[in-house]
């Protein structure tokens, strides 16, 4: 038991890159290491991406079915964040497909109404310092206009801005997983902000 | 300067050279602090979706059960028989291949084979989260007897927690333990460590005197201890006061839910994400928080109703721009810009 204890702190210890060519030498207990790591990291991703928890899960899971199945084509030493988020964007953009695409949002849940059934913009949203349940609830709602709004990005804008805000990924990790030149990961996160002011001016201006 | 820098410099999308270069620029055009400003303005809303979704229960397991499941189908006879021979050697009938099974049915084989398997993935994570479990309550004791040397400093102190001064050699978050190594108040060198992380010497923490005089004399040691003297826990940076800008610590008056100490966020050259992970204490899962009314609690994502605790609103390591920006740094971070 204690040298199971001393071997799992020492994979701890161990780089992504390092587990999985232990794991390519046939230690397969690293496998369940590497999952675990990426448990809630990939697990967010592809539930901001998919926007369903179900489908999110099973895509999960797929990816690291997927790793296991292509463990031959990582080369040694290749960054593994990437590599994982390459297979998973895949595998979700192939669950997407098969599920048949997931419904627009429409332009009026940048909207809202409150109990008194007045319509608020996203920004009117503008932080405040109180908190108390009815903060609590604009909080909510606020998260949700946000989402909303960048739900309805186009896919491959929506999939930058996930990548760049959400999840971290430099630019040139971006690239990568997107099989795209540094440029367009530039550009399309540029286009993506544009059109998320503009969809939140849009939301202010129903107001008047 | 391209947009795209400043928007690469603000979401930490730039590698080292290139923020750097930004930085530069950043100090010398105050066109280009202008259009930071108003990048950061227009970005404030997507911050109000930080905080991550949660993956659901039993994830991991029914990940590693479909791997294995689907090692077993594709390969059924070179993962079958490393399974089951290490983990069940009885179920083999000897043979390696699958036409060798005489005494099993395929379907029981690859059932057997795949209970087998998925033993051998989970065999690493089970133990890690056993082990994850006992250093999560060792962390969280450790930061309760802190707190006992927290609160009675405060109390000599107008009720203030102890932390950085806005300029000078004491502008740095690991301070806090130099106050309380100072007052005596710190048990052992050993707490400013997290038993989750098996360091096993612990860090000098120097006197208030020392770090003034090491400032003055030499840098680089003053560099490399204050980056070692706050151990493995992150520590509350203050506040500018809106009204007098001054840099303000946080006091017994403030919301008892208040974080004050944690587990110590990544560092920017641990790798990329550092600015949306989890502490590496406890393997990304989660972070011991110690508030101001003296409990401690894990929470999984950085997040505290919608406050990155390890960022002020600006996405800054710096102090919170506001009562109500906690923001906990590790032992090298400086409460102001330069």
């Amino acid at each position: 038991m204690s040298e199971n204890l001393e071997r799992s702190e020492s994979l701890d210890l161990c780089s992504d890159e390092e587990l999985l060519t232990r794991f390519r030498q046939g230690q397969l207990d690293v496998f369940g290491s590497l999952v675990r790591r990426y448990e809630r990291e990939l697990y967010g991703y592809l539930r901001r991406y998919l926007g369903d928890d179900t489908l999110a899960e099973d895509v999960f899971q797929n990816t690291f079915v997927q790793v296991f199945q292509n463990i031959d084509k990582y080369q040694d030493g290749k960054p593994v964040r990437p590599w994982l988020y390459t297979i998973a964007t895949n595998q979700a953009i192939d669950a997407l497909r098969r599920a048949g695409r997931r419904q627009a949002v429409s332009l009026d849940q940048l909207r809202t109404t409150d109990a008194n059934g007045e319509l608020h913009s996203l920004l009117e949203l503008m932080p405040s310092s109180a908190v108390d349940p009815f903060e609590q609830l604009e909080q909510e709602e606020r998260r949700e206009r946000v989402r909303a709004s960048v739900d309805q990005l186009p896919e491959h804008l929506r999939l930058t801005v996930i990548l760049a805000y959400y999840q971290g990924l430099k630019y040139r990790e971006i690239a990568d997983v997107l099989g795209i030149p540094v440029g367009t990961v530039k550009s399309r996160l540029h286009v993506a902000l544009q059109k998320l002011q503009e969809a939140w001016r849009a939301g202010a201006a129903a107001l008047e | 300067m391209e947009q795209h820098d400043l928007l690469g410099y603000l979401l930490n999308l730039l590698d080292d050279e290139s923020s750097q270069a930004v930085e530069r620029e950043l100090q010398q055009s105050s066109e280009a602090r202008r259009k930071l400003t108003k990048l950061r303005r227009n970005l404030a809303p997507l911050g109000y979706d930080n905080e991550p979704p949660a993956p659901p229960a039993n994830l991991v397991f029914n990940t590693l059960r479909k791997v294995a499941e689907a090692a077993c189908r594709k390969e059924p006879s070179r993962n079958a028989s490393r399974a089951i021979r290490k983990v069940g050697p009885g179920l083999s009938s000897g043979s390696s291949g699958v036409s060798g099974w005489t005494r099993w049915r395929r379907m029981d084989v690859l059932i057997a084979a795949s209970i087998a398997f998925l033993g051998l993935l989970m065999a690493a994570p089970a133990i890690l989260i056993l082990r994850e479990t006992q250093s999560r309550v060792a962390c969280a004791n450790n930061l309760r007897e802190l707190y006992t040397g927290l609160s009675t400093w405060a109390a000599d102190h107008s009720d203030k927690f102890p932390g950085p001064e806005p300029r000078g050699p004491l502008a740095r978050a690991g301070v806090v333990m130099v106050r309380l190594n100072d007052g005596q108040l710190l048990g052992s060198p050993r707490q400013v460590n997290c038993p989750a992380n098996k360091v096993r010497n612990p860090p000098h923490i120097p006197s208030a005197e020392e770090l003034h005089h090491l400032f003055e004399k030499n840098r680089d040691s003053y560099h490399q201890l204050v980056r070692r003297m706050g151990g493995c826990y992150a520590y509350h940076l203050g506040f500018s006061n809106p009204e007098t800008k001054n840099l303000e610590h946080v006091s017994f008056n403030c919301d008892k839910l208040t974080p004050i100490l944690a587990d110590r966020p990544p560092r920017s050259e641990e790798g990329p994400g550092w600015n949306v992970r989890n502490s590496p204490n406890h393997g990304g899962r989660g972070q011991n928080v110690l508030r101001v009314g003296g409990n401690v609690q894990f929470v999984t994502n950085r997040c505290l109703d919608r406050d990155d605790i390890y960022l002020n609103s600006r996405r800054r390591c710096r102090a919170g721009q506001g009562p109500n920006d906690n923001v906990l740094g590790c032992s090298e971070t400086q409460p102001l810009s330069d």
